[in-house]
């Protein structure tokens, strides 16, 4: 085994460590990602979306809503900034004032 | 003039420029190329690994028939609140023993696969996190590792496996009665590793042939402009709420009309802003991968914006859809599979034995001298 190994030459340890890198790049490639936070309805026009903000704060993703909500959603004038598995994402500061989000 | 023993190790370190280059390649990248390979054949049968030990993968399909609108129902009254991303058979269409897997993230963004059998029409369970099939493809072509370098180090093994291939066969003298050979497994291990050697690299001649091409294709494909066509884009759109069953069962039907006797194999909901839904399957079409023959709608509007058809595409961008199934081995369903593992873990004892015969030469060399 150590005869094969030396015999890789100075490819000796680009190879070991190739072959070590995925467990290594764990924590990139299986990154722990905390949930969104829902922090309540909002509507835009005739719309009601519940407002997800993102683990870093800086957006908000609304998502339609599948039923009714049960109260009058707080209206919100935003420019969406991308489109996201079905949301809009929103810079957070068009939407903070009119949710409420626990913590 | 030197003492013969010495004259006879001398002897045995003159090789042909061939021998050396197939040493210095097979050798020094044996480790990386023989993880590679090794990865590569059980990835071949990923799925059917998962099958084996995940209950939940396990039911009766056929795309010809499969009701997607119905499927689509089953998740979204256990799901109400979440997108549906898609629902297909991810590279399992061939195998009609494996339920169809819907894709859907959660309101809170969570991403989560669900099963589902299409003859019973239940939910045979969920699952979240990386699949076992997803993590050994990563591992096998970019390592798992970020950027574009990764995917390039691979496949640059391409160009190994050609260079091994050429210089192999130089180095074999009149090859082409070897393959009848046995290993001469009552000698040394020099020996019957070696016999072994190259009665594995010549049988598998083909398959290195294969797989060496292309990996160099992969390679070329991600360093050159796209040479698959763009689809259409749709109208633009703030948002999407996952849509009703019937408007599903309205786009397959679409898309059956226009491919009559379509096996459907995937119904996609948009990622960006201006992507079409896309439903896709495998269609008159041979040697082509299983998402080739598509029809592209407008969600906006639910008209049909686009097509893909395999018997339409110029000679290059066909070679894009048929390089796949050429290196996975999955055009034929099981027994193709079962083909391309065997040659694989072939390929990886090539990496094994050529080891092997290079570790007892050296020593060998090494007693010589001394």
């Amino acid at each position: 085994m150590m005869r094969w190994l030396d015999g890789l030459g100075p490819l000796k340890w680009p190879s070991l460590l190739l072959v070590a890198a995925p467990v290594a790049a764990y924590p990139y490639w299986n990154p722990a990602l905390p949930p969104s936070t829902d922090c309540g309805i909002v509507g835009i026009k005739d719309q009601a979306f519940r407002a997800y903000r993102s683990a870093d704060g800086s957006t908000f993703t609304l998502r339609p809503l599948a039923r009714p909500a049960d109260t009058a959603p707080r209206l919100v004038d935003v420019e969406p900034i991308a489109f996201d598995t079905g949301g809009m994402v929103v810079d957070a500061k068009q939407v903070l004032r009119a949710v409420r989000c626990p913590g | 003039m030197p003492p013969p023993r010495a004259a006879a190790a001398a002897k045995t370190v003159r090789r042909p420029l061939a021998f050396l280059l197939h040493s210095l390649f097979g050798l020094k990248l044996s480790l990386f190329l023989g993880f590679v390979c090794l990865t590569g054949t059980v990835a071949t049968v990923s799925h059917e690994i998962e099958w084996l030990v995940q209950p939940e993968v396990r039911g009766t399909s056929n795309g010809r028939t499969d009701d997607y609108a119905a499927m689509w129902s089953l998740v979204r009254e256990r799901h109400p609140d979440a997108w549906i991303q898609s629902i297909g058979t991810y590279d399992r269409s061939d195998s009609t023993w494996f339920a169809r897997q819907a894709d859907i993230v959660l309101p809170d963004g969570t991403e989560r696969r669900v099963f589902i059998d299409p003859s019973r029409m239940v939910v045979t369970g969920e699952a979240s996190g990386h699949s076992f099939h997803s993590v050994v493809r990563g591992l096998h072509y970019y390592l798992l590792l970020p950027t574009d370098w990764p995917f390039y180090l691979v496949t640059s093994l391409g160009f190994v496996l050609i260079l091994s291939l050429v210089t192999g066969l130089l180095t074999y003298k009149k090859f082409w009665r070897g393959f009848l050979r046995m290993p001469r497994w009552n000698r040394s291990t020099r020996t019957w590793s070696g016999d072994l050697h190259r009665l594995m690299g010549l049988w598998s001649l083909w398959f290195v042939a294969v797989i060496g091409a292309t990996s160099i294709w992969y390679f070329i494909e991600r360093a050159a402009p796209p040479m698959e066509s763009a689809p259409p884009e749709a109208e633009t759109r703030l948002y999407l709420p996952t849509p009703e069953a019937e408007r599903v069962a309205r786009w397959v039907d679409a898309a059956r009309r226009r491919f009559p006797g379509i096996s459907v194999t995937f119904v996609q909901m948009p990622y960006g802003e201006t992507d079409p839904v896309v439903v896709q399957g495998q269609w008159r079409a041979m040697l082509v991968r299983e998402r080739t023959d598509a029809v592209f709608i407008d969600p906006a509007t639910d008209a049909i914006i686009g097509e893909r058809r395999a018997d339409r595409m110029s000679a290059a961008e066909r070679w894009v859809h048929t390089a796949d199934p050429l290196h996975f081995g999955n055009f034929g369903g099981l027994a193709s599979k079962l083909i391309w593992v065997l040659f694989g873990l072939m390929l990886t004892g090539l990496c094994v034995t050529g080891v092997i015969v290079f570790a007892k030469r050296t020593a060998h060399a090494a007693r010589a001298i001394a």
